[in-house]
């Protein structure tokens, strides 16, 4: 053996991009000598390790677009292109000694148009499209006090960083005060549900146009437009405000014929739900069950049943309740084990008797914590392993990012402050960890608050209702804390770049915890992003003369939301 | 609900593919199926060269439609998540040719969900020093030149170095001192 081999030799031969006679030199090369062979795996580890870290590490790049514009249109085009042969498409006018042709090629030409504005649909902008739907689903949707409306959506839910998507079906009810919708105990409806009621669309179908209207208006940017034949596809992408409410944009399909929106995608910053109409019907109050006019008009049909009611003797709402208050006790005694933190926990009922807790996905010490809790709990199912339809959006792992090494940071004034004497060493780490303290709580208040919206909160049973309560207000107290700890901590570095932090302290304000919840955790988000954009090799970085205002305005708004919360 | 179902609801294809000859329908739910699953990760390739995200948003369609078109034509795409990443690729060297502009890349460091599944098959000591392994060769990969971390992520696409020397427009051999040289660097960053 003469030499040995150079890295390009391994990986071209790795790559299989040498020559034949070169590729069998280099196997008998292999064959032959131990230092290559051991030399040769290594760099296969090493490629191994590079796909690995492409794969799991994401790219520098601002979120892809939510919802992406549709491509039908542009396909449409390119077939149109295709089929057009290239010389009518580069010589349009027909040769001199044709004029014949010409001729006819233009009476022709005269004619088509003709049919074309005849067949051609007419053009319409999104406003228009909206106005029209608006005005033809309105009169299709219209009922009088006797009637009721009944609305049976197709539901598909996908989170942003999650592969799969969950589908569902829903059944909603509307009179002319309230509205009703039987999501039983599927999550996805409830958590829409919660989305709907903290936009105050309480009273709304999930797809009608008082609903189409709100969203749009809570987007708050201009509509766009595209068209086909069938159909007009009108896009709202989300202006500031509307992102500020979590709303990334929403899509809307209108169909033509009778002018009529049977689709709407709405887009949040975490997750998008398309929502499907498959029927819209109106109904006279003989024709609709007692028990959903019973729920629809609650003075006449009071619906809690006793707690202590057996849990199959009282008809479905009793079975209901019982079943609400099993919930409650068991995500009672989770609580106070600290095993509603990290979001990893999915609870939910099994009717008639029996809620199940899959833990799968919780740190194996406190999965075993669960079994002990739970194991022997009569009504209690607690599950170990992963269930099948899963997904894993649910759980909730932050990894606190490196600090921007010196070098990283561009701004002299921010390398000159977390250098400094009076800043504690690990700043930017302790910084990361109280907020991550704060989304942490949040994000439990939040996951209650699509679990209990305030009707269903009401419904609760007064044992329920209690233990709902400590819940709540232990991670409020709990978030009350955090928050605090993070105000301070921030102070000295809002302070360095001549902004304070200022607490709107004469504010009383008021509401449903449940919204609290929400835009409490939407403030936190928007403040951790900024955070690291700020202080981390974050993908989006920015400079302290943004970021710090944007700092103390999300403060400023995790403040308002954590009021709201109970003492 | 088949593909075809949801490439229609999704507007992805023509509402009646009646109209299209049973060829045509066939590669416009082909090029629907393949937009749904790799839309994003085209546009982050993108924008991870250095578009602006409307013009990535752009180009990622261009892509698409590209793809359509040569199916059409009946060209031959022996890969087509190759072929995507190709044409992104030519785009994104375009792009940089237009604008002349120096590419400064920081990668995301918070790890994906991807990132952040365990593996059964090491210990967490272990785990934590294979994640810090991929950290550090993710780092060094934002340090790359364009041209050397584009040779990386379109030889990570099955391209053969010819493929790649044609894209960045130079030739072959040096398109492999190229991903020798990016590979030789990543190495030491990751040691």
């Amino acid at each position: 053996m003469t030499k040995h081999l150079s890295q390009e030799e391994l990986l071209r031969y790795l790559d299989g991009e040498l020559s034949k006679s070169a590729m069998q030199t280099i196997a008998a090369h292999l064959q032959a000598c131990w230092s290559c062979n051991v030399e040769f795996d290594r760099l296969k580890e090493h490629i191994a390790a590079i796909l690995d870290a492409e794969t799991n590490f994401t790219g520098p790049s601002a979120p892809p677009p939510r919802p992406w514009p549709r491509l039908d249109k542009r396909l449409d085009e390119a077939m149109d292109r295709a089929t057009t042969p290239l010389w009518k498409r580069l010589f349009p006018i027909p040769e001199r000694h044709v004029r014949w042709r010409m001729a006819y090629g233009l009476a022709g030409l005269a004619l088509t148009l003709v049919v074309l504005s005849v067949l051609r649909p007419e053009p319409v902008s999104a406003r228009e499209a909206l106005r029209r739907a608006a005005e033809a689903d309105t009169a299709r949707l219209t009922i009088s006090g006797r009637q009721v409306a009944r609305q049976r959506v197709r539901v598909r839910r996908t989170a942003r960083r999650a592969a799969s998507a969950r589908d569902t079906q829903l059944e909603a009810w509307q009179t002319t005060k309230a509205a009703y919708w039987n999501s039983g105990a599927d999550p996805v409806s409830a958590e829409l549900r919660a989305r709907y009621q903290a936009n105050g669309l309480d009273a709304a179908l999930p797809l009608s146009p008082q609903t189409v209207e709100s969203w749009v208006k809570i987007a708050g940017a201009e509509p766009s437009a595209s068209e086909t034949r069938e159909s007009i596809d009108v896009q709202v992408v989300s202006a500031a405000t509307g992102k500020e409410d979590g709303l990334e944009g929403v899509a809307l399909h209108v169909r033509r014929d009778g002018w009529h929106v049977d689709e709407m995608t709405l887009s949040f910053a975490d997750v998008t739900y398309r929502i499907v109409e498959e029927e819209s019907v109106v109904l006279t109050r003989a024709n609709v069950p007692p028990d959903v006019l019973a729920l629809l008009e609650p003075q006449t049909a009071p619906r809690e049943a006793p707690a202590s009611a057996p849990a199959l003797a009282t008809g479905r709402d009793g079975a209901r309740s019982n079943l609400d208050d099993l919930e409650m006790e068991i995500r009672h005694d989770l609580h106070t084990a600290g095993a509603d933190l990290d979001g990893s926990l999915e609870i939910s009922q099994s009717p008639p008797d029996e809620v199940v807790v899959n833990a799968s996905r919780l740190p194996a010490e406190m999965r075993e914590k669960v079994a002990a809790l739970l194991g022997k709990r009569s009504g209690a199912r607690v599950e170990l392993h992963e269930p099948a339809t899963a997904g894993s959006d649910g759980r909730i792992t932050r990894i606190i990012p490196p600090a921007a090494s010196p070098s990283d940071r561009s701004d002299p004034r921010l390398t000159r402050f977390l250098e400094s004497e009076n800043t504690p060493p690990n700043y930017v780490r302790f910084v990361l960890e109280n907020s991550n303290n704060v989304l942490t709580r949040l994000h439990a208040l939040r996951s209650l608050a699509m679990r209990w919206p305030p009707e269903q909160e009401a419904r609760l049973s007064s044992g329920a209702k209690a233990r709902l309560r400590a819940i709540v207000e232990n991670h409020a107290k709990a978030t009350r804390l955090a928050a605090a700890e993070l105000s301070q901590r921030i102070a000295p570095l809002v302070t360095h770049f001549g902004h304070t932090i200022s607490a709107e302290s004469a504010v009383t304000v008021e509401g449903p915890w449940q919204q609290a919840g929400v835009s409490g955790l939407a403030a936190a988000q928007r403040t951790d992003r900024t955070l690291r954009s700020l202080l981390t090799t974050s993908e989006m970085p920015l400079s302290p003369d943004e970021g710090i205002p944007m700092l103390v305005q999300g403060m400023r708004d995790l403040d308002r939301a954590v009021r709201v919360l109970p003492e | 609900m088949d593909m075809e179902a949801i490439a229609t609801a999704e507007g992805l294809l023509p509402v009646d593919t009646s109209r299209l000859s049973p060829a045509v329908a066939a590669w416009r739910q082909r090029v629907a199926e393949l937009y749904e699953a790799h839309r994003d990760g085209i546009y982050r390739f993108l924008t991870g060269h250095g578009l602006p995200p409307a013009l990535a948003q752009e180009r990622t369609q261009d892509v698409f439609v590209d793809l359509f078109v040569a199916l059409q034509k009946g060209g031959r795409v022996e890969s087509e998540q190759g072929w995507l990443y190709t044409v992104a690729a030519r785009s994104a060297v375009d792009y940089w040719r237009r604008e002349r502009s120096t590419l400064q890349v920081e990668l995301d460091l918070e790890k994906g969900p991807a990132a952040q599944a365990q593996s059964g098959d090491l210990s967490p000591e272990a785990q934590t020093e294979h994640r810090e392994r991929e950290r550090r060769i993710a780092a060094a990969l934002g340090r790359l030149s364009k041209e050397h971390r584009l040779c990386i992520q379109l030889r990570m696409q099955g391209l053969r170095y010819r493929e790649i020397a044609k894209i960045l427009g130079v030739s072959t051999s040096t398109a492999a001192e190229w991903l020798v040289s990016a590979v030789n660097s990543l190495r030491g960053e990751s040691q």
